[in-house]
């Protein structure tokens, strides 16, 4: 889908939200709709004059393009108005640097990455983070990057032993021990292994 | 006053607050050095760990790794011709053709030592600017304020995306997305969909690791990192760059002094000024024959530029909560879990704790130089780290700063939602800073709205600083605009004079 075409379902979808914000409000005291007032109706105006621009460039772009296809008129590049010095001073950044990938080849690990961002977020509810990191971090590691068993395996104790040591022992922050766990009437799945260990190391 | 400066660097090498800047600081050389992940991405992934941290340890643990970065970034753009930070860019244009030619060492030396430069005198500026703002800041009411606010929000709107309106659309998003929760005036929910999470809000920290940190461990994927494809030899000439910065002072100066001009201007960020730096640079050299091809004052003016805006970017961050980009947008959003509010009461009741901020910056910098002269080599050695091993790590990290902000569930939803939100906005085009900024300042913004009506009703408008300010939001707005048609029409009626010559 083109990004012409997304803006329209963007500000579409903008100009729906704020109708249903400035809506909801209605019926609230005035002190407590005041703010969603002043800033929804100003933003929702703006919202349909970015859905107004976003057709309006997505007919004009097709428009072109039909003329193109029908005249063979060459395509201008959308930098070609810039100045040389200002061609000059364009230097890729660290987000694009040297690096051009195939469309289908960057979708596809797009979804896959997005997958695997899911899954740990889903991880972390269904096991708490510590535990929830050992196991997904080496399943990521060996199974998506390609990483050996032994790497894998390695990186998901260290990323364990850190959250264990910088936040609970540090920091002193508790990591929740996930639902599961929490369900079953577990103290954590790690708790009954690692705290009779760190009873001995620091002497509790 | 005297006393607060001189308490504040003694705090700074207190315990634990120099221990942990020391560990900023070894996080900001990873993150500087490898690109992908921004310096507001890391700074939001690193907030879970300033929960359990009193505000000036907390600080001094993002300052240290804030402070680091665009002095790392110039590392890679130098050796590799890959910006490390976008700040950083403007560095190769002549650091890497000097690297190609065997000058590796000195363009960093000029690289490390303007920085440092840059950076004192934006730390000192921020130190000087306290006494000069504190009595306008102290004459400032909720008008003003608010007003200030929406100033922020159309100045990063206008400067930080290539669409002006999708600018000022995405901050006024995110003050919507401030609105979620009880209202904090009658206790009623609004836009909870009935749901308890929600009634404290969205979760800042959940917001801003899902806006900025997921897009760019989604990017490390898809791009994959390990930039260095070639080996790096041996650095030397380190001391001809460093002598570089003296032998140039003039240009290392006033470069400096544009980093710190542009970094007090909100939604001015380095990305610009040193671009302008580098002009300037260029402009004020009698011999401009080397340029791009490998001229170290090329490298020291981007250099300077960029670290001396650091300090000055925190004088409207301080005084009137108006941060001038996404990082201090983000640092903004690190006040407000510490429970500091910018503005009056932090400029007279936290005085040490803003001097400490000024010692953090200087201190850190030259840390960073000293461990970059020493380390150099194996610093190098950083970009042979492929981005895969940093990504599960990074996504605990990202999860666990949504949780820990309201120890819900919830959270992880949220984190990932915006995580969807802020990949649509990278795709499309849409500035995410003003939507952070909005999201961040949308409660103080409603506080002064509710405060300003109350006791002026609509006349809080008409305020003569109030009356300046929206004077100014919409010349920022409006104003670019109106010279575009004025050099369209000047074109045209040269066009037109051309043709009726012919």
């Amino acid at each position: 889908m083109s990004r012409a075409r997304n803006d329209i379902l963007i500000s579409a979808f903008l100009v729906l939200l704020l109708l249903w914000v400035v809506w909801e409000a209605r019926s609230w005291p005035f002190r407590t709709r005041l703010f969603p007032w002043a800033i929804g109706f100003p933003v929702l105006a703006l919202a349909m004059i970015q859905f107004g621009l976003a057709c309006w460039k997505a007919i004009r772009e097709r428009s072109y393009a039909d003329a193109v296809h029908t005249h063979g008129e060459p395509v201008e590049k959308a930098d070609a108005g810039r100045s040389g010095h200002q061609a000059r001073l364009e230097v890729p950044t660290g987000e694009e640097a040297g690096v051009v990938l195939d469309p289908k080849l960057e979708r596809q690990r797009t979804i896959s990455i997005s997958a695997w961002t899911v899954a740990f977020a889903l991880g972390f509810y269904l096991f708490g983070f510590k535990v929830g990191s050992l196991l997904l971090s080496p399943a990521f590691l060996r199974f998506q990057a390609e990483e050996s068993w032994k790497m894998s395996v390695f990186y998901g104790l260290g990323i364990y032993l850190f959250f264990l040591v910088a936040f609970e022992l540090a920091l002193g922050t508790p990591l929740p021990s996930g639902v599961i766990a929490t369900s079953l009437g577990l103290q954590s799945f790690d708790w009954y292994l690692v705290n009779p260990i760190l009873n001995i190391i620091l002497g509790r | 006053m005297l006393e607060a400066f001189l308490s504040g660097l003694l705090d700074v090498f207190a315990y634990p607050t120099f221990l942990l800047m020391l560990l900023g600081i070894a996080a900001g050389f990873v993150v500087g050095i490898l690109p992908g992940i921004g310096s507001p991405g890391a700074m939001a992934i690193m907030l879970p760990f300033i929960f359990a941290m009193k505000p000036l340890e907390a600080f001094a643990f993002l300052l240290g790794m804030y402070a680091v970065t665009a002095t790392t970034g110039d590392i890679t753009s130098i050796l590799f011709g890959v910006p490390g930070e976008v700040v950083s860019a403007a560095t190769i244009i002549d650091g890497h053709p000097m690297a190609k030619h065997g000058e590796a060492g000195r363009a960093l030396g000029a690289a490390l030592m303007s920085s440092l430069v840059g950076a004192v005198i934006g730390a000192f500026t921020l130190a000087a600017a306290i006494p000069i703002v504190t009595p306008l800041v102290l004459s400032f009411k909720s008008p003003e304020f608010l007003a200030l606010g929406l100033l922020g929000i159309a100045f990063l709107a206008v400067l930080s995306g290539e669409s002006k309106l999708k600018g000022v659309l995405a901050g006024g998003m995110g003050l919507v997305l401030a609105m979620v929760g009880l209202d904090p005036q009658e206790n009623i929910e609004r836009y909870t969909f009935g749901l308890v999470g929600l009634w404290e809000g969205v979760g800042l920290v959940a917001a801003l690791v899902g806006l900025f940190a997921i897009p760019e461990i989604v990017d490390l994927w898809v791009k994959g990192t390990g930039i260095a494809e070639t080996q790096v030899g041996k650095l030397g000439g380190v001391w001809q760059g460093i002598k570089d910065t003296f032998i140039h002072l003039g240009i290392t100066l006033r470069c400096s002094m544009i980093g710190t001009f542009f970094g007090l201007v909100p939604g001015v960020s380095g990305a610009l000024s040193q671009w302008v730096a580098y002009g300037h640079a260029v402009q004020s050299a009698s011999d401009k024959s080397r340029f791009g091809k490998g001229d170290v004052r090329g490298v020291l003016g981007p250099g300077a530029a960029n670290n001396s805006g650091i300090g000055a970017a925190m004088i409207p961050t301080i005084a009137f909560g108006v941060p001038g980009s996404a990082t201090t947008a983000i640092l903004l959003g690190a006040f407000i879990i510490q429970g500091l509010q910018p503005g009056p009461k932090m400029l007279t009741e936290k005085l040490s704790l803003i001097f400490s901020m000024v010692w953090l910056i200087v201190v850190s910098n030259i840390i960073t130089v000293m461990v970059c002269l020493i380390f150099l080599n194996q610093l190098a050695k950083i970009t042979h780290i492929r981005g895969a091993l940093l990504i599960p790590a990074l996504l605990t990290l990202v999860f666990l700063g949504g949780y820990a902000d309201t120890n819900s569930y919830l959270a992880l939803a949220i984190t990932l939602s915006f995580g969807v939100v802020g990949l649509v906005m990278v795709h499309q085009g849409w500035p995410r800073p003003p939507m952070v900024l909005g999201l961040v300042l949308g409660p103080l913004i409603e506080r002064n709205l509710f405060i300003s009506y109350e006791v002026y009703r609509f006349g809080f408008l008409l305020r003569p600083i109030v009356v300046v300010i929206i004077v100014i939001a919409l010349a920022v707005l409006f104003l670019p605009n109106i010279q575009e048609m004025v050099i369209r029409r000047s074109a045209l009626k040269e066009k037109a004079v051309v043709a009726s010559e012919e």
